[in-house]
């Protein structure tokens, strides 16, 4: 049989087979074993104790941490704040740099710039950055006079979460700018031209036409920054390590101190399960509001 | 008086655009500052912000003494191959999973979510399991799998919500015209969604690009060793010599941002030859 | 025809199989995996070692210093076989060794060699009775001074805590330096290392002989207020509890602190030839506290172990064995200015003349001390990591914060 003569529905199972082959073919595997580890007493500092199955007992310890709620609080409150200001930003800086103007180029260029750095990298240019001695924002507030005295960005348990929001919207709003922009240019000019016809203002323009025809990369936007921030990582680690006091400990970090520094596979892997649930209920929450239709019209 | 209001208009806009890219690039702009500064002033108290002298000595030595132009092959050629098998195996799903008619779109649609919402963290160990039954460790495939499976879920998103702002009656059109579905979606409606093709390309190629944890893990060897990791090779236990890492990092971000700056010219020429005209 | 192809197969398995056995015989690969650092020295001794034995040939692989840990774990979980040798940090020994990932070395190495190695870092490479890693260089918490200041005010390096506090007080308000002192105390490691030097100074520790929690005591809870009103007071920068060595070595190396706590890589900096404070740096002992009765340091430093999946262990030693010998540690001192583990090296005169000042603080290096001992190491330091930190950024007090951690601690191991 030839490709051609496929009927529609054979032609789609076909499609779609190598990309589902590829994604669950290499990820099947560790997602499942993350979970059967989770249920198994797995500490490799005790290795004569076995591999026995326990069932949810691992899930039971890890609830009655203190420090996993605080990781959990931690990472709800980074990723709202930070994933909001970015859609925010990143909607605004779409909006400008689809304008026409002078210079259009250079803005788009390093707009982009703060994305195509790697993360660990960004981390440790920020922590320059916020250094009370030799940091430059501290020497440019003083010189603003905003402040009175250097202060410690990522020292300091009321700055250290904020400092590290910033760094990270600062990395990532390029992301979200991106998908908005492509999503602008889908947008047919005819309906602006018809809408100003009608007599309608720019606000009314954004409203009724530009927010109900970018609501799909609005949604893959959010939708992937939020997966992202829930399981952010390497920006923490690099900043303040978790510091001050567990204060910007996120679960990726605190799971990652319970795999790899306590060697503690089964309640580590309890962590890894329950950032996973967490993002689940957060996705289907976004794609339940936005109420995305795929059947055919 | 309207002359004079627009002259304010364009100046204010102007000064918010100064300022806008000025904070954006500030950290980027600094490390281009740190990177040309003499070693001696590097950490001054207080900050010097104009040095007393300038050098490009550590691009030369970086391009000429350290395994960095290996470091950028190396991940040229992951990130490009990835995002090639991205682009071509998502834009087959998502055409299928956007315009054609086929079952269990959402359960499909929500694994495939779901997949990339596991922390990497306890995902590294498994997946350098399999890597290493399969002789992988050590190769460029060994990152372009694992980089092609966790970067389809975010391809296929963007590229369904393009290929949704099709309207139907294009295939209708193609078919009575006789066209096969096939033919439909290779010729009609692929490139309409070139846009949405290239800004995935370059999402996807820049997260390729960047990634870090597996590259430390599944690539010990230094021929095999991609930018990111390259880039933290320059620290020592505990020195950061932030003059040579500023440099490494500019002489891997400007290619980036030029080939990035081509790509979006196509976002938006490639919109304009094939404009859905309705 | 069919038999004449059977025949071919076969011959070639054959002819594979014994090429492959004659390779093995031939030459024995090791993979050496370490963390990136002072590589063209380590570089140039496998290329001489491979030389001297054409049986074995060491290949290097490496990895960035600050996750080297995980991707040892990854691999050591994975039970993987493709590297031979490890160099890890001295605090991971017990916990790689009671998880069964590297190898005792006691069957190549005898009671007297080890011997010739310092205390300390043998002490804090040996679990359960049994060696399982080999110094390769060690190192130690120093007090770095500025000599010129100190000499100026006509005062001897402080001995006391309070003679540290005092001291760097005075030079800070009558001198050009912002800062009287900078230390390490974000909420990572380095914070263990930097506090254990005062509790031990004071006499405490966090466990004892026997391995029972003796934390919240009354030594450590003095150790910890100074600690805490070290770091909170404006002697130290105030950024200090998010600095690690890097932060702290800044403003001391720009002539702008009169007193630094860090390791012994600083030395190399701070007497680098465009350094600002080249020829007015001391180094000394960390001082005592009231209850304590000598000065204490926290022992850093690399070791070299066995993996135990590797195939080739008795290889992997002889190689170990030639990159801890005296001549390759007289060389790596001179080339990199690590500190050796082996005492002779210390009489070295070549050493001695590049580096005079390991005479006086031998004592330094040979009193260091290894943090607890114990495969639960990582999970104890990231509690008081967390405790202490609450203290010196927090509302917590120094009790409060000790005994929590103490009782947390005490759980765990039991």
């Amino acid at each position: 049989m030839k490709i051609n003569d496929l009927s529609e529905r054979q032609l789609g199972y076909i499609l779609i087979a190598p990309a589902l082959i590829f994604i669950f073919g290499i990820a099947i595997f560790p997602v499942f074993r993350t979970i059967w580890i989770s249920l198994h007493n797995i500490d490799l500092r005790i290795i004569h104790l076995g591999t026995p199955f326990v069932g949810l007992d691992n899930y039971i310890a890890i609830f009655q941490e203190a420090r996993f709620w605080n990781a959990l609080k931690n990472t709800l409150f980074f990723s709202f704040t930070s994933v909001s200001l970015e859609m925010f930003l990143g909607f605004g800086a779409a909006l400008l740099v689809n304008r026409k103007f002078k210079g259009r180029s250079i803005v788009r260029a390093s707009v982009l710039i703060p994305w195509a750095i790697p993360t660990v990298i960004s981390g440790l240019i920020w922590r320059l950055l916020y250094n009370d001695q030799i940091g430059v924002i501290n020497d440019i507030f003083l010189r603003l006079g905003f402040i009175s005295e250097s202060v410690s960005w990522i020292g300091n348990s009321s700055t250290a979460m904020w400092s590290v929001i910033v760094a990270d919207v600062w990395k990532t709003t390029p992301f979200v700018t991106l998908l908005i922009l492509a999503g602008l240019q889908t947008i047919p000019k005819e309906l602006y031209e018809s809408a100003k016809i009608d007599g309608a203002n720019k606000w009314q323009e954004f409203i009724n036409i530009t927010l109900p025809l970018l609501k799909s990369s609005i949604l893959v936007a959010l939708l992937f920054r939020i997966l992202a921030a829930f399981k952010v990582f390497g920006l923490i680690d690099v900043l303040t390590s978790g510091g001050p006091s567990n204060s910007t400990e996120s679960l990726s970090l605190y799971a990652h101190r319970l795999l790899f520094r306590n060697l503690n596979f089964g309640e580590g892997s309890v962590v890894s399960v329950m950032t996973f649930l967490g993002v689940l209920l957060i996705s289907f929450i976004f794609v339940k509001i936005f109420n995305v239709d795929l059947s055919r019209k | 008086m309207r002359l004079l209001n627009k002259y304010i208009k364009k100046i204010l806009f102007g000064l918010f655009l100064v300022v806008f890219t000025g904070i954006i690039t500030f950290p980027f702009l600094w490390k281009f500052l740190m990177s040309i500064k003499p070693d001696s002033e590097l950490y001054s108290i207080p900050i010097k912000w104009i040095p007393s002298s300038i050098s490009f000595q550590r691009y030369v030595n970086i391009l000429t003494t350290t395994s960095l132009p290996t470091y950028i092959k190396n991940s040229l050629i992951v990130a490009t191959t990835t995002t090639l098998i991205c682009i071509i195996i998502g834009s087959m799903a998502a055409y299928s999973l956007a315009r054609l008619d086929i079952r269990g779109k959402k359960i499909i649609l929500s694994l495939v979510l779901a997949i990339s919402m596991f922390p990497a963290i306890s995902i590294v160990s498994p997946l350098f399991l399999i890597l290493r039954d399969f002789g992988l460790l050590n190769s460029y495939l060994g990152l372009i799998i694992p980089y092609t499976t966790f970067a389809l879920p975010l391809t296929i998103f963007i590229l369904t919500s393009f290929f949704r702002t099709i309207p139907f009656e294009l295939e209708e059109a193609a078919r009575v015209d006789g066209a096969t579905y096939f033919q439909a979606f290779i010729k009609i409606i692929l490139p309409l969604v070139t846009p949405g093709m290239f800004t995935t390309a370059i999402l996807v190629f820049i997260r390729s690009w960047n990634e870090y944890l597996f590259a430390l893990t599944f690539n010990m060897s230094d021929s095999m060793r991609t930018v990111p990791v390259g880039l933290t090779m320059f620290q020592g236990e505990f020195a950061v010599p932030w003059g040579d890492i500023s440099a490494a990092t500019i002489i891997v971000t400007i290619p980036l941002i030029i080939g990035v700056l081509i790509f979006q010219r196509r976002i938006i020429s490639g919109l304009t030859a094939g404009s859905v005209k309705g | 025809m069919k038999k004449l192809l059977i025949l071919t197969i076969l011959l070639t398995f054959v002819l594979s199989f014994s090429s492959v056995i004659m390779a093995e015989d031939d030459v024995v690969e090791l993979v050496l995996y370490g963390r990136v650092d002072d590589t063209s020295t380590i570089t140039n001794m496998i290329e001489r070692f491979n030389e001297e034995h054409p049986n074995i040939n060491v290949v290097q692989e490496s990895t960035p210093s600050g996750d080297a840990r995980d991707s040892y774990v990854t691999r050591f979980a994975g039970r993987d076989d493709s590297f031979d040798i490890a160099q890890i940090d001295i605090v991971w020994t017990p916990e790689f060794a009671s998880a069964g990932w590297i190898a005792p070395l006691n069957e190549y190495f005898t009671d007297s060699e080890l011997d010739a190695f310092l205390p300390g870092p043998i002490t804090g490479t040996s679990y359960d009775g049994q060696q399982y890693a080999i110094p390769r260089f060690t190192d130690a918490g120093i007090l770095y001074y500025r000599k010129d200041l100190l000499e100026e005010e006509g005062l001897e390096p402080p001995t006391t805590f309070d003679e540290l506090y005092t001291q760097a007080g005075l030079l800070q308000s009558n001198y050009d330096v912002s800062q009287g002192m900078t230390l390490q105390a974000q909420q990572y490691e380095g914070l263990i290392c930097n506090i254990l030097e005062y509790m031990w100074g004071n006499g405490g520790n966090v466990l004892d002989e026997d391995n029972n929690v003796v934390l919240h005591s009354e030594e450590n809870i003095e150790a910890l207020d100074f600690f805490a009103k070290l770091v909170k007071s404006n002697v130290t920068p105030s950024g200090v509890s998010s600095y690690v060595e890097e932060d702290a070595r800044v403003p001391f190396n720009q002539a702008d602190s009169a007193f630094q706590r860090n390791w012994f890589y600083v030395w190399g900096h701070v007497q680098a030839e465009d350094s600002p404070v080249k020829g007015k740096v001391g180094m000394a002992p960390m001082p005592v506290g009231p209850n304590g009765e000598e000065s204490a340091a926290t022992l850093g430093g690399w070791n070299m172990a066995i993996n135990n999946f590797s195939n080739h262990k008795e290889e992997a030693a002889t190689f170990i064995k030639y990159i801890t010998n005296e001549e390759a540690q007289i060389e790596n001192a001179l080339n990199t200015g690590r500190l050796p583990t082996l005492k002779s090296v210390y009489n070295s005169e070549k050493v001695l003349e590049e580096y005079p000042h390991f005479e006086e603080l031998y004592d330094v290096f040979i009193n260091a001390k290894p943090r607890p001992v114990s495969p639960m190491y990582s999970q104890i330091s990231e509690v008081m990591q967390r405790e202490i930190h609450s203290v010196i950024t927090g509302s917590k007090n120094s009790n409060e914060a000790l005994r929590d951690a103490h009782n947390e601690i005490e759980n765990m191991i039991n």
